[in-house]
């Protein structure tokens, strides 16, 4: 990109300049993106579901205890606690980029910002973040669970080092939050990316049982092998795993990218 | 200053803007006048870097608007009013801007009270708001850097005599001190109340640019010029 002095135009007589920054960081955009994730109606109700989801299932937790034989580890809530969130906190990941084509904000956004990749950036920065934060409260929920677990109950807890569930879970919530960013970025439509979102998972999680060559098809198709990354797994499984990735985020996400940059912003 | 040189932009075999030439000066208020599907607005949005031209160029203030670094701090920018999100309030909606901006944060409530939001029209949400809260929504979004280029699209649109009133003497100080203003409006007595120079075009062509004293210097309205200009190119006239 060329550096261009643009000349310093303003007429003398106009009122003086507010202060502005000489030019827009990734940092700037970084912070408007999250405040553009908390700052809508639609937004806050999703979060705030979500949240209030996550204390259900700590509390859904000690009714399913008794399932659990005999010691329980502190992240052995995290399947349950982290499921709200887990399913939530992708949507958001559509919303950011099907509201501004829906709302049609990306006049605004656009106007402010015209290089597209750095909004773009800023948004997927701001979701990592995001995501980040969803792996805070996975821990603060599990642990709470575990700690109350022993009071509340006569289990005795296990405090192991073994991190592997909530490292699962936290990879699980970014190929997630991937995903769902690139449906938002192709799809361009909120009902349209989120009713996808939603419907391809169980769609090729259930071909996947199905026998013969359905079954087969459906395995390499569905990201159920997602689950096992950070435990032993075969090369068929890799290899599955990556198929899935493939189609399901890195995909949608080079289409919506592709798309974001072509499409105009009327 | 805003200088369209030779600006062409087809869709497919449509041409929406067809190699159309002209500048708006600064100092000066420059009316954007043409019939609905003229390529007023395909212009604009070429001109603020939302679409690309097939060929030729816009510039603003020297520069292709893509390469100004902060651009909203010298062009103010209103296409659409209501191009917002329905479920953020007024002050959301430009406390964003000023982020993007760098402005210190009472730039906002400056904003609201020059564009005649009350504090609780700045707290609803902007699905509740009316036709001319939007665009005074609108307008301040695109004064809140104090740009020294304005580009609106139908910017009166929806606001009452008071507003319409508010509107004028704003974009007259505002090229009076020497700023530019490129304005399109259907509000034909309006535009000829405040403008100094006046662009028509139809059908994607210039059919009429020059300093309004000279275009109506044989004593014709701007309405009367218009429609005959246009006759031609609009959906009366081709169906005539």
């Amino acid at each position: 990109m060329t550096t261009m002095t643009i000349p310093n135009t303003r007429p003398a007589k106009m009122l003086p300049p507010v202060q502005v920054a000489p030019a827009i960081t990734i940092g700037t955009l970084t912070r408007v993106e999250l405040r553009k994730l908390v700052n809508t109606r639609a937004n806050r109700w999703l979060i705030g579901i979500a949240l209030v989801g996550t204390g259900a299932a700590v509390a859904l937790w000690f009714t399913l205890l008794d399932l659990f034989q005999g010691d329980v580890t502190w992240l052995d809530p995290l399947f349950l606690v982290s499921s709200p969130l887990s399913v939530l906190l992708p949507v958001l990941a559509v919303l950011t980029f099907t509201q501004e084509w829906g709302q049609r904000t990306s006049l605004t956004t656009f106007a402010l910002e015209p290089r597209r990749g750095r909004v773009i950036g800023a948004k997927l920065l701001a979701l990592g973040a995001v995501t980040v934060l969803g792996a805070v409260v996975f821990l603060a929920a599990s642990t709470i669970a575990a700690v109350l677990t022993g009071p509340l109950t006569d289990k005795v807890v296990v405090w192991s080092g073994n991190l592997v569930p909530l490292g699962s879970a936290v990879i699980l919530l970014a190929i997630a939050m991937a995903s769902g960013a690139g449906f938002g970025m192709f799809v361009m439509n909120s009902p349209a990316a989120i009713a996808l979102y939603f419907i391809i998972p169980v769609a090729t999680a259930s071909a996947s049982t199905f026998p013969g060559v359905i079954g087969q098809v459906g395995q390499w198709l569905s990201g159920d092998t997602w689950g096992l990354i950070l435990t032993p797994m075969t090369t068929t499984q890799w290899g599955q795993a990556g198929t899935a990735f493939a189609l399901w985020v890195a995909l949608p996400l080079a289409l919506g990218i592709w798309r974001s940059f072509r499409v105009e912003a009327k | 200053m805003i200088t369209i040189q030779n600006l062409t932009k087809r869709y497919g075999s449509f041409t929406a803007v067809d190699d159309i030439t002209f500048t708006a000066p600064p100092g000066s208020v420059t009316g954007f006048l043409g019939p609905n599907g003229a390529g007023k607005s395909t212009t604009m949005r070429i001109a603020v870097g939302l679409t690309r031209p097939t060929s030729g160029s816009v510039h603003v203030l020297g520069a292709n608007y893509r390469d100004l670094p902060n651009p909203a701090a010298r062009v103010g920018v209103l296409l659409d009013a209501s191009a917002q999100h329905s479920g953020r309030t007024g002050r959301e909606v430009l406390t964003l801007g000023a982020m993007t901006l760098g402005t210190p944060q009472n730039r906002v409530d400056q904003v609201l009270e020059q564009v005649g939001l009350t504090a609780r029209e700045a707290n609803s949400r902007v699905g509740t708001y009316s036709l001319g809260m939007r665009q005074r929504l609108g307008v301040g979004h695109a004064l809140l850097g104090n740009p020294e280029v304005l580009i609106l699209d139908e910017p009166a649109n929806g606001l009452d005599p008071q507003g319409i009133h508010w509107m004028r003497s704003l974009l007259r100080g505002f090229a009076d001190a020497g700023g530019t203003v490129l304005l399109s409006s259907h509000l034909l007595h309006e535009v000829q109340m405040i403008a100094d120079r006046i662009v028509m075009i139809g059908q994607g062509r210039i059919v009429a640019d020059g300093a309004i004293d000279q275009l109506l210097s044989d004593g014709t309205d701007l309405e009367t010029l218009f429609l005959t200009s246009t006759m031609s190119t609009s959906r009366e006239g081709i169906a005539a």
